[in-house]
């Protein structure tokens, strides 16, 4: 009876359904505005459109004004499929332009560095993608409220029975397709590990990936949240991203401003360019081959290397805290770029890699690894 | 003297006046006339008094919300409107502090420009305040944005401080 009576109250409805036959030459264009759409393989050639809404105890009268809003419009010519989302959920575009924003930059003078693992990251990542209403999300991340005042609110909120529904935008490209997003206000999650040409331009909202695996990649987002837990190969260009967490990059060409970032591992032969942003990078790969970084007015932490390696800076204004002291600082009177730090490689162990820095106006910070809390006073 | 009014009625014999023929014609005239007359009368009078029934309604009603709208709206505008000064009070003079610490002309001209952006940014969010004044997301969207150029400027000049006195102390 309880069951029967649960099925009743969650209750899906879908609302388009659409197919079309692609081959190795189809193109794809998303143009989104506000809402959630998720980005999957497809298990066959075909590239699939699917619109469902699952409704809880919503009422019968409201559902159709619900399902009237829900506007999709699809068309394939010349091979070209363009997809344009016109639904008027006029409430959640707004919602979403907040998330990006929601994040306040860590404020606090005294920054504790935590070594994490890659592993540790990812986890982190998948923590922070999971599906969270507006609500709880605003409570976890409001100023307002002490740790036992957010988790009775959350607990308080999660016991009511709600009344709502939930839209579930799926779609499906098959491997081959190169793929463009167009987006402002929208939670993107890139699910599967994909390996499609994508070309994607985000402004506010949630970039979620799980695996982006193109050489010809071009992901530009701005004002959003980023996540993802691998991405090999292409240009990344972030802009304004308070929140980033990269699990692992790999030939990647990473180009960042005004951005906090945490990435789990480097791996081989990455660029980093960028201006006033804050990098932390946990680990590097065994095998990490090459490592250019330009940075101005940024700051860089990573943690010593276990392996061996080479690392030589260049630039000018720029100080190197090794642990917590300074150890080198390049000239600040000149504005001529000059080798102010070399780490030779010491010929032991493993070798791992170069890193090549190009920095002005920035602080190096070589965290080490047995400082289990380590405190950087900023 | 005294006669019966209806003896004299019985001896008077009534002239009997021939009516001219255009009689009739003239008369549904002058009657169509007064008709059209009368119904203009009354359409004025109709269209009067749905004017000032529906002004009086309009009145009543716009009265009614306005009053109440302009306590909620005003004492809300107010106060939004005191954040959004404190705010650009505030980011003016981090600016302005901003430009005499630094003399790196290409530093200056980025924010600047990014400054700008957000500022572009706060007014498409200011429009759709404009429509929907009591949603609270879009007032945190509006102080938020204002937040985060505050927070550029300030994040800025504690680097250029900061390298400016780790430089220092290593220079000593």
């Amino acid at each position: 009876m309880f069951l029967s009576s649960a099925t009743l109250l969650a209750q899906k409805e879908n609302i388009y359904t659409k197919s079309f036959k692609t081959d190795k030459n189809t193109t794809a264009l998303l143009k989104l505005t506000g809402g959630t759409v998720e980005i999957e393989s497809s298990p066959d050639e075909n590239f699939h459109v699917e619109y469902s809404v699952e409704f809880d105890n919503y009422p019968k009268r409201k559902k159709k004004e619900v399902i009237e809003k829900v506007k999709i419009e699809t068309q394939m010519s010349d091979n070209h499929i363009t997809l344009i989302d016109k639904s008027k959920f006029y409430f959640n575009s707004r919602i979403y332009t907040l998330l990006g924003t929601l994040y306040k930059k860590d404020t606090t003078k005294v920054k504790n560095y935590n070594k994490k693992s890659k592993q540790d990251l990812i986890e982190q990542i998948k923590e922070s993608s999971a599906p969270i209403s507006f609500y709880e999300e605003m409570i976890k991340n409001s100023n307002r409220h002490s740790t036992k005042e957010k988790e009775e609110l959350i607990k308080k909120y999660k016991s009511r029975k709600k009344k709502g529904y939930n839209r579930i935008f799926i779609i499906k490209v098959p491997r081959n397709i190169e793929l463009t997003i167009d987006a402002k206000n929208t939670v993107i999650r890139l699910n599967n590990n994909l390996v499609n040409k994508l070309s994607v331009r985000l402004s506010g909202g949630k970039f979620i990936a799980k695996s982006l695996s193109n050489q010809s990649n071009v992901i530009k987002v701005k004002n959003a949240l980023f996540l993802a837990e691998n991405i090999n190969g292409g240009e990344l260009a972030l802009n304004n991203i308070k929140k980033g967490l990269i699990g692992s990059i790999n030939e990647a060409n990473l180009l960042a401003e005004f951005s906090n970032l945490e990435i789990g591992e480097i791996q081989k032969n990455n660029t980093f360019k960028g201006f006033s942003n804050d990098i932390l990078i946990h680990n590097f790969s065994a095998d990490f081959k090459q490592f250019d970084l330009f940075l101005e007015y940024s700051k860089i932490h990573f943690f010593k290397l276990i392996n061996d390696y080479e690392l030589k800076a260049i630039g000018y204004n720029t100080l190197v805290n090794i642990g917590n002291t300074v150890e080198k600082a390049a000239s600040s009177k000149s504005d001529k770029k000059e080798t102010f730090f070399v780490k030779e490689r010491s010929s032991e162990g493993l070798f791992s890699g170069i890193m090549n820095f190009d920095m002005t106006h920035g602080f190096i910070n070589i965290h080490l690894v047995h400082d289990k809390n380590i405190k950087v006073s900023h | 003297m005294k006669q019966n009014i209806r003896n004299l009625f019985k001896q008077e014999v009534l002239q009997k006046k021939k009516l001219p023929d255009s009689h009739r014609e003239g008369f549904l005239e002058k009657l169509t006339a007064s008709k059209k007359k009368r119904k203009r009368i009354t359409m004025l009078y109709k269209y009067a008094a749905i004017f000032s029934i529906l002004f009086s309604i309009g009145f009543v009603v716009t009265n009614l919300f306005s009053k109440e709208n302009n306590a909620t709206d005003t004492a809300l505008e107010i106060q939004l409107r005191e954040i959004e000064k404190t705010y650009l009070e505030n980011i003016d003079k981090e600016w302005q502090s901003f430009i005499v610490l630094t003399k790196d002309e290409k530093l200056i001209k980025r924010y600047e420009d990014k400054l700008g952006e957000l500022n572009e940014g706060y007014q498409e969010i200011s429009s759709q305040y404009k429509i929907d004044k009591n949603n609270m997301i879009v007032i945190e969207a509006l102080i938020e944005n204002l937040k985060t150029r505050l927070q550029l400027l300030q994040d800025i000049q504690q680097h250029i401080n900061l390298l400016n006195k780790e430089h220092e102390n290593t220079t000593i």
